[in-house]
């Protein structure tokens, strides 16, 4: 009889244990964010202050990202997707509307990077990282002014000039120097496009991704072009390399902080965006991965040499003509047979 | 003139001598059978002749001519070889023409070439055939065919019929020494099976542990093997001690024998080598020994009976039978003791 | 047809893993609308149109003849190489054959990356080509950066298929042609190449095509300036998002694949002395 009774004592023990424990159960978001984009430490700080734990996961571009959330195989509380994303998925109705309520750090976000197109009244949106694209050359390889889109078709660089692997963008840079909208969805304008990056191609050494900041570091090209969070981290291993925004104008891109209608955790989602919005942790971010911070008191936060870079924060005038790219939707198919002439073309 | 002759060969292969000073000469049209265990050295020596091994030691002499470093492709010898490969990717024709082919002949005197070997080996018709639709004795005749078109002088055959079954193998033995005679050329056989070499050859060199033991003609080499290694391996012996009175008197089994040999020294111990089908059964009071029939097994053609003496087991071959149990007397011919010097250090 | 009990589930796997997986695409193939939502999906010929068009078709033309000059230079390499490895004693030959399939262990990008450290203008060819005196070479991002990674990647799938076949030549073969008076060339032509001919259908076939289908090779040593189909469809499913297109490109490469094996298998029958064992 007492072997009996102890069994019994111990199983309801360990039913107690498991379900208390069970309920002790801590509440969880789930963040998707760029790979290499954020100080790490911040989640813990956030999982302290708040008892949420987070769950981060990373993703390479915005396609990737909008697979996944069409997909629906997993659901995600906190995303940045870039400025066309959003735009796109607040047209396909992916997105929450933000209770601003909940994260009055939003009027931290300094004034200029409000109601921008692609969230007018930034109802779903909270600016995360910003930037330009702009041209990073090799001083020791370089002895003429870099100011303008036309250096890159140079011929007294030829091999020496590094273009990005992506569609949108080098296309834009050809755009940009024919004085056209990187936005423009005139056949005729994208055709004149193509035909400068065919002019342009036998002078490229490479279309490349995360290579570039490699290949820039060490010597290999005189010019290339890239976002300047990119350009930061280059010349701060690199010294003898500088960043030049064209004075034809560029892009202008924003990652944006929103949340998915499939989330599971609202309400955490709001809390941990108003936690990013705040001057310190934004601080900490900007500090570590090198991109801008739409925050200005986080930037009075970062070293002298940051705060003054002309890369990282370029004064006003020198952003005028910058355009932010709206989603290209179904002109996308003429972007992929551009590109594909360029790319393939002996 | 000799056709082959073999001086001093010898060959070692890792410290092991797999043929010790080998000497041998090889007639014009002689059909010629080394003959041996496994082991002794005889497909050594064919390849040595053939040239696809080199002598550690020694010469062979092509009709007088030194050929031992002349590669195979340059000896004006052909062989059959143990699995006959046959070219599995050519069909009949091409199999046999190969070598006329190398030999660059023309065409219509290649087909007729080819025509008259096919009739030789009996396979008419059978030019477009592949290989692997071949029975084991056809790719046996075509294999020859291969050998025989290129008018060799001499033929290495090398356990050609080891695979086929007993009475195809039997009608092959005598088809082959049919058509040695017809071509006339010399072949030189290597087989361990002794029968066959009695049946087929001119000539029998008896070889072991890399040494020949006997040349001779087969009923040389039946009837007067000259130490106990040719008697035991050729057809079954009886071998006993004996001593040698005087010429022609031997004494064994405690009897005195007359015998057809001389040349030993007065008592010299000796031993005597005694056919099983020479001893003759007769009754007990007429026999010069005399036994009890041990063990009796029906051959075909005949009984092998083996009988217990007071001092030795005969083996008999005999068409008489006799009951197990039975005591019988044997006599055996003068001409039938053979008489061979004791030859026990190896 | 009978079937053993064993078999079941592998058709099982091959039904989930192989043939629905082929279905799908060839239902992308044919229709076109939202790629992530079926309910859009109408039937349609557009991608195929789309695809034969000059731009595409150039593309698809440079991917089979890039495809068809690796193989033919692989085969050029890769035979002399299994011959030589085929002759080596028996020990040595494993020790060969180990060399040669070691690299193959190690993951097929980062052997690629590999190559950027080597070939790159301050990588380490060009260190020790300057340190001895001589003008730095560019040996990447053009068109034999990209043959060098194919040839490079593929080789040993070259190389390991012959050398197979001609180890299981039987030696007796050699010698019956040495025997019949052919010297080393001929025994070579006549005896041991038509016989390793199954072992260099094979190579052909395992390079052929990874070679005509790679993307990772043209992106990572042609700086992507020698795009292939494989970019190709790779852009469509990753950038652009239209998997439909991305899918009948696919389909299309299927086919072209499928039009090489068949004729290099007809040509690997013709070869086995016509029609064995039929009489």
């Amino acid at each position: 009889m007492k072997k009996r009774r102890f069994i019994l004592l111990a199983l309801s023990l360990i039913i107690v244990i498991m379900t208390v424990g069970c309920g002790e159960k801590k509440e969880t978001i789930n963040v998707y964010n760029w790979g290499d984009y954020i100080d790490k430490s911040v989640l813990k700080d956030f999982e302290e202050e708040y008892g949420i734990k987070v769950n981060y996961s990373m993703y390479e571009t915005n396609e990737d990202l909008y697979i996944k959330l069409k997909q629906g195989g997993s659901s995600y509380d906190v995303i940045f997707p870039s400025d066309y994303m959003i735009e796109r998925m607040i047209r396909e109705d992916l997105l929450v509307k933000l209770n601003k309520d909940n994260i009055p750090n939003i009027k931290n976000i300094d004034e200029k990077f409000f109601n921008l197109d692609f969230d007018k009244d930034n109802d779903y949106s909270v600016p995360y990282m910003w930037g330009t694209v702009g041209i990073i050359y090799n001083k020791t390889k370089v002895d003429d002014v870099v100011d303008s889109w036309n250096i890159l078709w140079n011929e007294k660089y030829k091999d020496e000039i590094i273009m990005l692997n992506s569609q949108r963008d080098t296309l834009a840079v050809a755009l940009k120097k024919l004085n056209y909208s990187m936005n423009t969805r005139n056949i005729k304008e994208l055709e004149e496009a193509k035909e400068q990056l065919l002019i342009q191609k036998p002078l490229v050494y490479a279309y490349l991704g995360d290579e570039v900041k490699g290949a820039m570091v060490s010597g290999e090209a005189a010019f290339a072009v890239v976002w300047s969070g990119d350009a930061v981290a280059m010349i701060r291993d690199n010294p003898d390399l500088e960043y030049a925004i064209p004075k034809e104008g560029t892009n202008l891109w924003f990652d944006s902080m929103v949340i998915p209608k499939s989330a599971k955790n609202k309400e955490g989602a709001e809390k941990f965006i108003n936690f990013m919005a705040r001057p310190d942790i934004a601080a900490r971010n900007t500090d570590y991965i090198g991109y801008s911070t739409p925050i200005p008191e986080a930037v009075e936060m970062l070293p002298e040499d940051i705060r003054n870079s002309k890369v990282a924060y370029p004064a006003d005038e020198e952003i005028e003509n910058t355009e932010i790219f709206h989603d290209p939707s179904d002109i996308i198919t003429e972007y992929d047979r551009i590109w594909t002439e360029i790319t393939s073309q002996d | 003139m000799h056709t082959i002759e073999l001086k001093n060969i010898s060959k070692e292969y890792n410290g092991v001598t797999v043929l010790n000073d080998i000497n041998l000469y090889i007639q014009e049209n002689e059909f010629l059978t080394l003959l041996g265990p496994s082991g002794c050295g005889k497909t050594t020596t064919l390849r040595i002749i053939g040239g696809f091994e080199e002598p550690t030691k020694g010469t062979v002499l092509f009709e007088e001519k030194d050929i031992t470093d002349i590669p195979p492709y340059k000896r004006q010898i052909n062989t059959v070889f143990q699995k006959y490969a046959l070219f599995p990717h050519l069909d009949v024709y091409d199999n046999i023409a190969f070598g006329l082919k190398i030999k660059k002949l023309p065409k219509s005197e290649i087909d007729s070439k080819v025509k008259e070997m096919l009739r030789l080996v009996n396979l008419q018709g059978f030019e477009k055939r592949s290989i692997d639709s071949l029975s084991g004795g056809q790719q046996q005749r075509i294999a020859i065919a291969r050998a025989l078109v290129n008018e060799p002088k001499v033929l290495l055959l090398d356990e050609p019929l080891g695979a086929l079954d007993l009475k195809l193998r039997k009608d092959m033995q005598i088809e082959l020494k049919n058509m040695q005679k017809r071509v006339g050329i010399t072949f030189i056989y290597v087989t361990h099976d002794q029968e066959e070499a009695l049946t087929m050859s001119d000539t029998i060199v008896v070889m072991d542990k890399g040494r020949i033991q006997q040349i001779g003609t087969p009923v040389d080499i039946y009837n007067e093997p000259k130490n106990a290694f040719v008697a035991e391996f050729i057809g079954e012996s009886n071998i006993i001690d004996g001593i040698m009175h005087e010429d022609y008197l031997v004494e064994f089994s405690g009897q005195n024998f007359k015998c057809v040999d001389k040349g030993f020294r007065k008592g010299e111990n000796i031993e005597v080598v005694i056919r099983p089908e020479d001893i003759e059964i007769v009754s007990v009071a007429n026999g010069q020994l005399n036994g009890i029939v041990k063990s009796v097994t029906f051959k075909g053609v005949h009984y092998e009976m083996i009988i217990e003496s007071k001092d030795f087991e005969w083996m008999i071959h005999s068409t008489i039978m006799k009951e197990v149990g039975t005591e019988i007397g044997m006599t055996v011919l003068p001409e039938n003791i053979h008489i061979m010097k004791k030859v026990r250090a190896e | 047809m009978k079937m053993k009990k064993v078999a079941y589930p592998y058709i099982l796997w091959m039904a989930i893993f192989i043939v629905i997986p082929l279905f799908l695409i060839l239902y992308f193939a044919f229709t076109t609308g939202d790629s992530q939502n079926f309910a859009t999906f109408q039937f349609s010929l557009d991608n195929f149109k789309r695809f034969f068009t000059p731009t595409y078709l150039k593309v698809l033309g440079r991917s089979v003849n890039l495809a068809f000059i690796s193989t033919i230079i692989c085969l050029i390499l890769g035979y002399p190489l299994a011959y030589i490895i085929s002759k080596a004693e028996p020990r040595k030959r494993n020790m060969m054959v180990l060399m040669l399939v070691i690299p193959m262990w190690m993951n097929f990008l980062l052997r690629t990356y590999a190559w950027l450290t080597l070939l790159g203008r301050n990588g380490f060819i060009n260190f020790v080509i300057t340190k001895i005196g001589f003008k730095p070479l560019e040996l990447i991002y053009n068109d034999k950066a990209v043959l060098l990674g194919m040839v490079y990647n593929f080789l040993p799938f070259m190389v390991l298929p012959i050398y197979t076949v001609l180890i299981k030549i039987e030696k007796s073969l050699i010698e019956a042609a040495e025997d019949l008076g052919a010297n080393k060339i001929e025994v070579f032509s006549k005896v041991v190449l038509p016989l390793s001919m199954p072992g260099i259908i094979t190579g052909i076939t395992m390079v052929f095509i990874p070679a005509v289908s790679t993307f990772v090779i043209s992106a990572l040593l042609g700086g992507n300036k020698y795009n292939l189909i494989g970019n190709l469809v790779e852009q469509q499913f990753r950038w652009t998002g239209d998997w439909h297109f991305g899918s009948s490109m696919s389909i299309i490469l299927m086919i072209f694949i499928l039009i090489t094996m068949a004729l290099t298998s007809k040509f690997d029958k013709e070869k086995e002395g016509g029609g064995g064992g039929l009489w």
